[in-house]
């Protein structure tokens, strides 16, 4: 019987997670009007919420993946899930970084829309 | 300069995208540094995302500090702004930015907190020296991406490039520049592999970060007075990273003069 079954189901969820949470804040965005101002500070603030919540839950999935990586290691079982979960908690993780970090001009559209509230 | 392309019609920052490629390449060859130690997949994965965490919050804490002055007067005329604009003008504007030293040395320093609160994933003994081999190489890759986003620039001058059309620093446009970030991502590669072949013939066992810090500021020392963007902080006629510099060049001597004393006593402790 696989002990860690359960908890590598758990840690590939959670990568599977941050794969999927920020394209669900992409999807709310393009359904914003962003012609006006409280538009684009509201879509501004969805893809920073979006991306900040999938770094979050990436991180969570790439420390529980290789946790249980160990752990079944130690116990001599296969660990399959447990890599899925922590490749795509990394590739999660790395994507919404890239998006947070470096979307410069959301962070500036968010402020000017903020400031001309 | 191509701060921004688009990658199936999202707009992504070129400086992000290179650093993520570095992340990556760095990661494979601690990897493959360390293969020998026994060092598993997730070790590599939970150090990288330990360093990137203490680099991040370094890079912004070291980037404030150069906004130090305007801060204060932040501080000051605090009355005068709303909580949203304080908060963005705090926090994005001075807080906002990044800078090298600051995400280097606050990854090590979390690299350090590691390996003292728990050996599970990083284990300084095997690992420090692989890290000090592979930071200038992700500094290879962060360079180029400064060079696309065209966030620091080199002074004028007959050789280099002309930009055209940068809308995130107009002043950059049609000035032949030096390529300052390109040349300091050759020296980086060099720096790379002098301190790869030192690690596989095994010199400087756990003082592979000293030789790092010997060379690399004095690289940044020399290459900060033909950078052309003022946005760093400057502070008696020298840069923040110049004062680093000189600081990480001064901690090594301390670090190198203490290993050869007690060389010495232990050496005739023995005679």
């Amino acid at each position: 019987m696989e002990t860690t079954k359960n908890k590598q189901i758990t840690a590939m969820i959670l990568g599977i997670a941050s794969l999927v949470i920020p394209n669900i804040g992409t999807s709310i965005t393009n359904a914003i009007d962003t012609s006006n101002n409280s538009g684009s500070l509201a879509a501004g603030i969805v893809i920073m919420v979006a991306t900040l919540a999938a770094i979050v839950v990436g991180v969570i999935g790439m420390i529980k993946s290789a946790g249980v990586r160990k752990e079944a290691t130690a116990a001599g079982e296969k660990k399959v899930l447990a890599t899925i979960g922590l490749i795509t908690s990394i590739v999660g993780t790395v994507e919404s970084a890239i998006v947070f970090f470096s979307c410069g001009l959301c962070i500036a559209c968010v402020a000017c829309a903020a400031a001309s509230m | 300069m191509y701060p921004f392309i688009e990658i199936f019609g999202k707009t992504i920052g070129t400086y992000g995208i290179a650093t993520a490629a570095g992340m990556l390449v760095a990661a494979l060859v601690f990897y493959f540094l360390l293969r020998e130690k026994e060092v598993a997949f997730e070790d590599v994965v939970i150090t990288g995302l330990i360093y990137a965490g203490g680099a991040v919050i370094g890079a912004h804490i070291i980037y404030g500090i150069t906004n130090t002055d305007k801060i204060i007067t932040l501080f000051k005329n605090i009355k005068d702004y709303g909580f949203i604009d304080f908060v963005v003008t705090l926090f994005g504007n001075y807080f906002g930015g990044m800078v090298f030293y600051g995400g280097m040395l606050g990854g090590l320093v979390a690299l350090l907190i590691a390996d003292k609160v728990s050996q599970k994933y990083f284990r300084g003994a095997d690992m420090f020296d692989a890290v000090a081999v592979v930071i200038p190489l992700f500094h290879v890759f962060g360079r180029i991406g400064c060079f696309f986003g065209g966030c620091c620039y080199g002074i004028p001058s007959e050789f280099g490039f002309t930009a055209h059309g940068n809308t995130l620093y107009p002043s950059l446009n049609d000035v032949n520049r030096l390529p300052i970030q390109l040349i300091e991502a050759c020296l980086n590669l060099i720096l790379f592999f002098v301190l790869l072949a030192l690690y596989k013939k095994k010199k400087f066992p756990h003082r592979m970060i000293i030789v790092y810090f010997f060379t690399y500021p004095v690289i940044r020392f020399c290459d900060e007075f033909f950078r052309g963007d003022e946005i760093r902080g400057f502070f008696m006629g020298l840069s923040t990273s110049q004062i680093i510099s000189i600081l990480l060049f001064t901690f090594a001597i301390i670090v190198t003069v203490k290993d050869l004393i007690q060389k010495k006593a232990s050496g005739s402790a023995k005679t």
